[in-house]
């Protein structure tokens, strides 16, 4: 279990039940314990948490690690893909368990999470 | 407001707000305590029961909240100033205050108290202000006195008015002006948002700062206006709350004379201008950026909604809620875009 924060380009955090993706933009996860607590501008989720370690960058694309696969990352980065067939418990959403991939543009995987932790 | 009452104010959420008192106004090295208001914005943004056990149960872990502790030394209307600005005397004012508003009724006790609490509203950076407003919303008389001794126990006085005249009324000019004395440059930065407005203050040349602005019937629109400026351009924690500390300003003005809230207005601007440093002495942005900031396609207003309620960061639905409310008086896009941007829903738009 781990405090963190995760930058992104693009956090996928989920898709609707059309199937239209939700994400956050230029954004950062913030990680206690396991679990997603915050998503929102560096601004937001970095102030006052000076301590935490640090990961991703701008140019990232960070997927649900149940749906990480290369062609959505590339796409994502992109921006020609809109919508998505998603397993339903991927998600980053606040209290979802940090398990997510960061990809770089050309969809190559650069850094895996499981609940927060780096492997 | 009174939308708001019948959600947060009774029923399921309203007895669980209330067992907020509970727990101690400031945790570990005067962090606030935000769960009570925390919890009413997140009832005012659409937070179901369940997500505000969710809520609150990882709030209470994560800062380790304490209890409050108990009185020790009763204070009686002669000598409860004396406690002013002691945290440890906050117990003995929760006693007072809960007799007070008991016995006065919530509007007259605030008519009676509110002139002497007026020049320290930046107690706690501002948060017995939110604590206050937050109880009126609630029409809660034990949540007021909570709010009262609360306010009173961390009451920080910072340099008094002395009625020069002023400069200006525009806050902007204010803020600028104050960005501009070299003694605020060097001072080293808190973690806590009052601990710079009292080191701010204590620099001699911040001292005409209180008088710098024209106080009136506009004063409090504008600083919301100059507020919206000022966190559109920095999404700063800091400037965050001089968009909430507006909507607090707004809902506790029908329970101030005017002399009390004009005060208030003047101290409340003096401890923005305290935190320029921490700030990083900003520039605000011209109109025409300004405008095309107001064009960005940011989301509606349920949909900010939703987001924040989905979130654990307390200040992420306080915002939420406050902009929504300050966009029904003030009617301004910029209020959605700036929450849009701090939940990651738009791109960054400063580049």
């Amino acid at each position: 279990m781990s405090a963190a924060l995760i930058s992104a380009r693009r956090i996928l955090v989920g898709v609707d039940e059309n199937g239209a993706l939700d994400l956050r933009h230029d954004a950062a996860l913030r990680i206690d314990n396991g679990k997603i607590v915050q998503i929102g501008a560096w601004e937001a989720v970095a102030y006052g948490n000076d301590g935490l370690a640090r990961y991703g960058g701008p140019d990232l694309i960070a997927l649900p690690a149940a749906c990480a696969v290369a062609d959505l990352a590339r796409g994502l980065a992109s921006e020609v893909v809109t919508s998505t067939a998603l397993r339903s418990d991927a998600s980053l959403r606040p209290g979802s368990p940090a398990d997510l991939i960061l990809f770089d543009a050309q969809g190559e995987p650069r850094l895996s999470f499981r609940a927060g932790v780096p492997y | 407001m009174g939308a708001l009452k019948e959600i947060a104010g009774a029923g399921e959420i309203g007895a669980f707000i209330a067992s907020m008192t509970d727990y101690a106004s400031e945790f570990e090295r005067t962090f606030s305590n935000h769960a009570p208001m925390a919890l009413t914005a997140l009832a005012g943004i659409g937070g179901s029961p369940a997500r505000l056990t969710s809520f609150f149960a990882y709030y209470r872990d994560y800062k380790k909240l304490p209890p409050f502790a108990s009185p020790h030394e009763p204070l009686d209307a002669a000598t409860w100033d004396s406690a002013l600005g002691q945290r440890a005397r906050e117990p003995d004012l929760r006693a007072f205050f809960g007799a007070e508003v008991a016995r006065l009724g919530i509007a007259p006790a605030l008519r009676l108290y509110l002139p002497r609490l007026a020049p320290g509203v930046a107690a706690s950076a501002f948060h017995g202000l939110m604590r206050l407003a937050y109880a009126l919303m609630r029409e809660s008389s034990e949540d007021v006195a909570v709010a009262l001794a609360y306010w009173a126990a961390t009451f920080l006085p910072l340099c008094p008015a002395t009625g020069a005249p002023p400069l200006t009324d525009d806050p902007a000019e204010v803020l600028a002006r104050a960005a501009a004395i070299p003694a605020l440059r060097g001072l080293k930065l808190h973690e806590l948002l009052w601990q710079n407005m009292r080191d701010a203050a204590a620099e001699p040349d911040f001292a005409p700062v209180v008088d710098w602005l024209a106080i009136d019937a506009r004063t409090l629109p504008r600083i919301a206006a100059t507020g919206l400026t000022l966190f559109a351009a920095t999404q700063h924690f800091a400037a965050l709350h001089v968009v909430t500390g507006a909507h607090w300003l707004r809902i506790v003005e029908p329970y101030a004379d005017r002399a009390t809230f004009d005060l208030m207005l003047r101290h409340f601007w003096q401890g923005i201008c305290g935190l320029v440093g921490e700030l990083g002495f900003p520039t605000l942005p011209d109109p025409t950026t300004l405008a095309a900031w107001r064009r960005l396609d940011a989301p509606d207003w349920p949909r900010l909604h939703a987001v924040a309620a989905e979130s654990f960061d307390e200040h992420d639905i306080s915002l939420a809620f406050s902009a929504f409310e300050e966009d029904k008086v003030y009617p301004d896009p910029l209020y959605r875009v700036v929450l849009a941007r701090r939940l990651g829903l738009i791109r960054e738009y400063r580049r």
